[in-house]
């Protein structure tokens, strides 16, 4: 059984509609890639799921838990951990702090202590750095600190947005190693890139969506050989023509 | 004997343009030619707008050269780039809200011209984008797509050369994108030169007779839809790269 799965759900940001009924299910234990062009309404689709912005319609089910309608701390609750596009750290908190509000739901400090040598053992520079401010770390440690963040609440998925966006390219290895090593690790894990190809790499399957709909899934590999997938990003592989010129 | 080559309106040369530590324009150079359509495109972060901004005066290059009509226009004022011809609409529409219609038309200044005149051209441009029965309608509440069209038409005001258009599709509907086009077309044909910006590869493909990939703010390929459709620089640009 799908562990989160959504049925043609509908999103806009106020007035303007990004998603037009997106489809998708990812089953315990997989790795699940998220691409399209720009606008092709992938974060917005995280987005949606964590209860961040409008819903229009369709249904979005998580665990055996209804999503629509939930509040964002309650979807955590569930199980469900997310880190948002661009690194998005306490800059003047230290890397304990950090990790300590990720846990802000967690009453027991000693679930909170299991919880970080739990981090500790996925992300060793991390412990090292405990008193340092997140905020004079490098790009590429601000992503693993975030992606600690998110693991402090033991989720059962996570959802990651642009992990890969504006890191230099041994830092974009280290933070696919990373995702490996935390589905091998038993995390399911489902990424947004626009690096595609290496989110392809590294998935079970993936998701093409282009202008909020559904266009290609299947298998990572088979995706990556399809050429087009590739020619979706700079048009020209069938889809929705806008006007031809006149 | 080939064809003539174009004539160039706008010649970029080595432009760049950095903010902190990172190098959003580093050395791009493009030839627009006069009296066509031609797309700036480029994956997220490339440094589209930052070019735009760049042309249009809203911010300063560090380096570089911007030569429109053959005159260096880099470090201009906004004002003064539009008083020679240039304009632009942004990829968030800033229309005034408690303006109506008509009176965001009327909001451009230093046209030069009696009241009268403007008046008519604002009539006409409104008409033209097809808001003709909007035209007492406040900003604030036309659909986003409206707004849209009422940028466009209001960038129009100053009769200018270049039209340089952010992100003309985003969050328009189908409808008023075929309207928005056509438009865009009807300009060409009176002789304008526009520069889009466009993330959707269908308008900038089926609408662009040239085009200037973008990326890591360097242009990586230019030339025809096709050609850049088939271009692997441009292909692995938007798509990645496999790990080797």
């Amino acid at each position: 059984m799908a562990l989160l799965e959504l049925a043609d759900v509908s999103a806009a940001y106020g007035p303007i509609q990004i998603l037009h009924g997106v489809s998708l299910h990812v089953d315990a234990g997989e790795v699940v890639a998220v691409i399209g062009p720009n606008g092709a309404g992938k974060s917005t689709t995280f987005k949606v799921i964590m209860g961040f912005i409008n819903y229009l319609g369709g249904r979005m089910r998580f665990d055996g838990h209804d999503l629509v309608g939930q509040r964002p701390d309650r979807i955590l609750a569930l199980g469900l951990g997310y880190v948002p596009q661009g690194r998005v750290v306490f800059t003047q908190m230290t890397v304990r702090e950090n990790l300590e509000m990720g846990a802000y739901l967690e009453r027991d400090k000693a679930k909170v202590q299991a919880a970080m040598e739990w981090v500790f053992a996925l992300f060793p520079r991390l412990a090292e750095r405990l008193k340092q401010q997140a905020g004079t770390m490098s790009g590429g440690e601000q992503q693993m600190l975030a992606m600690g963040r998110a693991l402090m609440t033991r989720p059962k998925m996570l959802m990651l947005d642009e992990p890969s966006l504006g890191l230099s390219p041994r830092l974009v290895d280290e933070v696919f190693d990373k995702t490996v090593e935390m589905a091998r690790a038993g995390l399911t894990v489902m990424l947004v890139e626009q690096n595609a190809a290496r989110a392809l790499e590294i998935s079970d399957r993936g998701y093409v969506l282009e202008l909020g709909r559904n266009r290609f899934e299947g298998r990572g590999p088979d995706l990556l050989a399809n050429p087009d997938v590739r020619r979706l990003y700079l048009g020209g592989a069938g889809g929705p023509v806008s006007a031809a010129p006149a | 004997m080939g064809p003539a080559p174009d004539e160039v309106i706008l010649d970029v040369r080595d432009l760049r343009k950095a903010f902190g530590g990172v190098k959003a324009v580093d050395g791009a150079s493009f030839a627009v030619p006069r009296g066509k359509i031609s797309g700036l495109i480029g994956p997220n972060g490339s440094g589209k707008t930052t070019t735009f901004n760049l042309l249009t005066g809203v911010a300063a290059p560090d380096g570089g050269q911007i030569l429109y009509n053959g005159a260096d226009v880099a470090g201009l004022r906004p004002y003064q780039t539009f008083a020679l011809g240039i304009t632009r609409t942004f990829q968030i529409t800033r229309v005034f809200r408690e303006m109506t219609v008509l009176e965001n038309m009327l909001s451009v200044t230093g046209l030069g011209l009696p009241d009268r005149v403007a008046r008519q051209r604002a009539e006409e441009l409104i008409a033209f984008v097809n808001l003709g029965h909007l035209r007492g309608e406040y900003g604030g509440r036309l659909s986003y797509g409206q707004q849209k069209l009422l940028e466009f038409a209001r960038a129009l005001m100053t009769d200018p050369d270049l039209v340089l258009l952010d992100e003309p599709a985003a969050g328009v509907n189908r409808t008023l994108l075929q309207q928005l086009l056509e438009q865009i077309h009807h300009l060409q044909e009176q002789g304008k030169t526009i520069l889009i910006v466009e993330h959707d590869m269908n308008v900038i493909m089926n609408h662009c007779e040239r085009i200037f990939v973008l990326d890591f703010g360097v242009k990586i390929a230019e030339g025809r839809p096709a050609e850049i459709q088939r271009d692997e620089r441009v292909i692995e640009a938007y798509f990645g790269r496999r790990r080797s």
